[in-house]
């Protein structure tokens, strides 16, 4: 009997609370986040370095053609609940839709971010963008919420939620069209450097050239010298005009017999 | 030509040559101002991140006080500390926020109990949230003290408090929502 009892004390002391422990269970939502729209930089400022870095604006929106963008929501807890995904700030706006305006999704529990179920949603920027281009700022959140158990008294209900900022560029077509402009502009600019390389290279190699030439014919050249003026004279001379010594021939700076 | 002088002249050419070029690579291109103004633009960087935050069922459940008698301050939620996990799947750091849609209500009635009442404190460490330190829920999103940076596979810790004034007996209600995020 006290064997049982003690059994029951350590069981009630340790075992219980362990299991307890154990069974800790949680719930929530994951959000598979892909960081859109980092500004690298502005087409004004775009250099010969920023196309050798191949800077495109593959996620900018153009004024009436929609731009879509894949999330993954995914519940890596032990619960299994609905979450719906909603956008917030001005991303928002009045000159966006938005498709589809309200998604829910019940992912299976203990899922992996690999297995995420993928939501696509699409926003499209009204035909007659009216204002000039610029970034929409806000965050997709992927909310849940849970009823409350009955006759808790007093307190409050509860909800989760997950999100990733979001950033949005708009631009219009006659913006695309300076931006390819800019473009062109820096590609000629690198095409101008390379040949220039080439005539520097080129250069060299012919001063390189004629300096070789200029040694050897300095080499081969025979000059006709006074002794005394140290004065130089054709060739078909054989006493300096000046003096009347005898001028003596000279090839490589050895005297010629 | 000496060839002191030759060489000098194309170290020269070749020096120029490359400072001009280094200015103009890092000058802009021309445009007049008016496509300067349309020009903004942003390029493409896609990292996936894997953002999940958990709370505890007890949470899900909803934030319990019991019964409380009027005038009576720092009654702690029945359920003790929830532990908001984030899991080991996340491959990125986490930061909470919490809210609470209004003021404790009772029912359809005008009687409240404001969320200066409400009050809440975080932990990084179980058993470490103090209701000195504890401060009043708002409408309006507001950073976890401590829960700012939180790697996968760790906890949060949240405790509730809650000020009864007096007020009319009965159930009041709200509700309160964590967020989650990429820690900036």
């Amino acid at each position: 009997m006290k064997k049982m009892l003690a059994a029951l004390i350590v069981f009630g002391l340790f075992i219980m609370p362990t299991i307890a422990a154990a069974q800790e269970q949680y719930v929530g939502v994951g959000l598979v986040c892909k960081t859109y729209g980092e500004t690298i930089a502005k087409a004004k400022d775009i250099t010969v370095m920023d196309v050798l870095k191949e800077v495109l604006d593959k996620d900018a929106v153009i004024e009436g053609q929609p731009k879509c963008v894949e999330y993954g929501i995914y519940n890596p807890f032990d619960i299994k609940l609905d979450s719906s995904l909603v956008f917030t700030g001005d991303i928002k706006d009045k000159v966006f839709t938005v498709e589809p305006s309200n998604v829910v999704v019940d992912p299976e529990k203990n899922m992996l971010p690999e297995e995420a179920i993928p939501v696509k949603v699409c926003f499209k920027v009204e035909t007659k963008y009216p204002y000039t281009p610029e970034k929409h700022v806000g965050s997709t959140t992927a909310v849940w919420s849970m009823k409350p158990e009955e006759g808790g008294g007093s307190g409050s209900a509860t909800g989760g939620s997950v999100e990733c900022p979001f950033y949005l560029q708009v631009n219009t077509e006659a913006g695309q069209k300076i931006m390819l402009e800019e473009r062109k502009q820096a590609l000629f600019k690198l095409q101008v450097l390379v040949v220039l390389i080439i005539v520097v290279v080129v250069v060299l190699a012919l001063l390189a050239v004629y300096r070789v030439k200029k040694k050897n014919e300095l080499k081969n050249k025979i000059i006709n010298v006074c002794p005394k003026c140290k004065k130089q004279y054709p060739l078909d001379l054989e006493h300096c005009p000046k003096c009347g010594s005898k001028l003596k021939k000279y090839k490589a700076g050895k005297e010629l017999k | 030509m000496s060839n002191k002088a030759t060489s000098a002249v194309a170290i020269a050419t070749i020096l120029l040559v490359a400072i001009a070029f280094g200015f103009w690579l890092v000058s802009p291109g021309q445009v007049d101002a008016a496509s300067m103004e349309e020009n903004a633009t942003d390029t493409s960087v896609t990292v996936n991140q894997y953002v999940a935050c958990g709370a505890p069922s007890s949470y899900a459940n909803g934030i319990e006080f019991g019964t409380l008698d009027p005038e009576t301050n720092d009654n702690p939620n029945t359920d003790g500390e929830y532990n908001f996990h984030s899991p080991s799947t996340n491959n990125v750091n986490i930061h909470y926020y919490i809210k609470a849609n209004d003021a404790l209500t009772r029912g359809g009635n005008p009687d409240k109990i404001l969320l200066g009442n409400y009050t809440w404190d975080d932990n990084t460490t179980s058993g470490q949230t103090d209701v000195s330190r504890s401060q009043a829920l708002t409408t309006d999103y507001v950073s976890f003290d401590d829960g700012t940076n939180v790697a996968p596979d760790s906890d949060v810790y949240l405790k509730f408090w809650l000020d009864i004034p007096i007020t009319t007996p009965g159930d009041y209600n709200n509700t309160v929502t964590v967020k989650c995020n990429v820690t900036s």
